[in-house]
């Protein structure tokens, strides 16, 4: 086995679906398998982000990663009450669940940043914005999907 | 003086605020600050630990989870923690609600008081159906002040060995 280089981005998988069990189905821009196209974005490409951020000193997963065999564990020390050890999809896609960002109760799968108070994210337009941490849940889940109808108004 | 501060900031903690623990297969569980600890068996994994926040809890949280290395890929065992401000809750009603993917668990005995290392802690046995398949519940609660530590075994209902597994372990909390 040999040590690989970790990553402090991670994909969208939307805010929908099983990321750990079946990382197939969700309504973001990526899951296993997917090949997402600009068309795709209804919601729009300003109004979607497709790369968030999550830093090794959370959790800690190659910049490559893979689908199965693998696991991805909260990082010891990282600021949150949770160690926890979840599934090798995990490594490459996050997802917009119902607790916020920055959250003390996150989870390797949730977004989450260095940053007090923001966290960067990747808009499919090419922008790169922060979002507060105190950003409404529903506002954030909707900024997480593709094709929902949910597009936000800044 | 700075250097004094910085020391009784640490030791008291009061310079921290969430830190996540380390996950461990060690055959003893210990918590210091929750004061409890139990002897884990050979086939239990670690997937999960944490540290509970101090002062009032909004709900049930975990403390730690163990997948079970059993014919059943489904065994596992949680211990949970939730605040019962009244200090006197139904502990039966509140394992029957929904949980681990089962809409309602059935009591099929209990509860029975018993006295574990010194503390009286409160068993409990259910089972549910869930994904076309019968489940059994092991749980042992234990009530601190106002907070309720529950040690749950999940596992397939006709899983004997496994559930003897867990009755023993969770036989070994003690209470520091």
């Amino acid at each position: 086995m040999r040590p690989a280089a970790t990553t402090s981005y991670i994909a969208s998988f939307g805010s929908f679906g099983l990321l750990n069990t079946v990382p197939d189905i969700s309504n973001g821009p990526f899951y296993r398998n997917s090949s997402t196209r600009m068309d795709d974005f209804r919601d729009g490409t300003t109004h979607t982000f497709i790369v968030g951020e999550r830093p090794a000193m959370f959790a800690k997963a190659p910049w490559a990663g893979v689908m199965q065999s693998g696991t991805v564990r909260t990082t010891p020390g990282a600021p949150v009450y949770v160690s926890i050890l979840q599934l090798a999809p995990t490594m490459s896609l996050s997802r917009v669940n119902k607790i916020g960002l920055n959250s003390p109760y996150s989870e390797p799968y949730d977004f989450f940043s260095p940053h007090t108070g923001v966290v960067y994210f990747l808009f499919a337009d090419g922008s790169v914005r922060g979002l507060s941490s105190d950003i409404d849940i529903q506002l954030l889940r909707s900024l997480s999907t593709i094709s929902t109808g949910d597009a936000s108004h800044e | 003086m700075t250097l004094s501060l910085v020391v009784i900031l640490h030791i008291t903690g009061c310079s921290r605020g969430p830190v996540a623990p380390e996950l461990r297969d060690s055959p003893v569980y210990h918590n210091s600050q929750e004061g409890i600890r139990f002897l884990v068996p050979d086939n239990w994994t670690q997937s999960a630990s944490a540290n509970l926040p101090v002062g009032d809890l909004e709900t049930e949280l975990f403390l730690v989870r163990y997948n079970v290395l059993s014919p059943d890929s489904t065994s596992q065992v949680q211990v949970l923690c939730y605040q019962d401000r009244s200090g006197s809750g139904d502990l039966a009603k509140h394992h029957q609600q929904p949980a681990f993917g089962i809409s309602r668990w059935t009591l099929k005995e209990g509860p029975k008081q018993e006295t574990i290392s010194g503390q009286e802690g409160t068993w409990l046995y259910l089972t549910g159906k869930g994904q076309g398949r019968e489940m059994g519940k092991e749980v042992l609660c234990f009530r601190k002040g106002d907070r309720v530590y529950s040690f749950v075994g999940i596992f397939g209902a006709t899983d004997n060995k496994v559930r003897q597994s867990m009755h023993r372990a969770f036989q070994s909390v003690i209470w520091e």
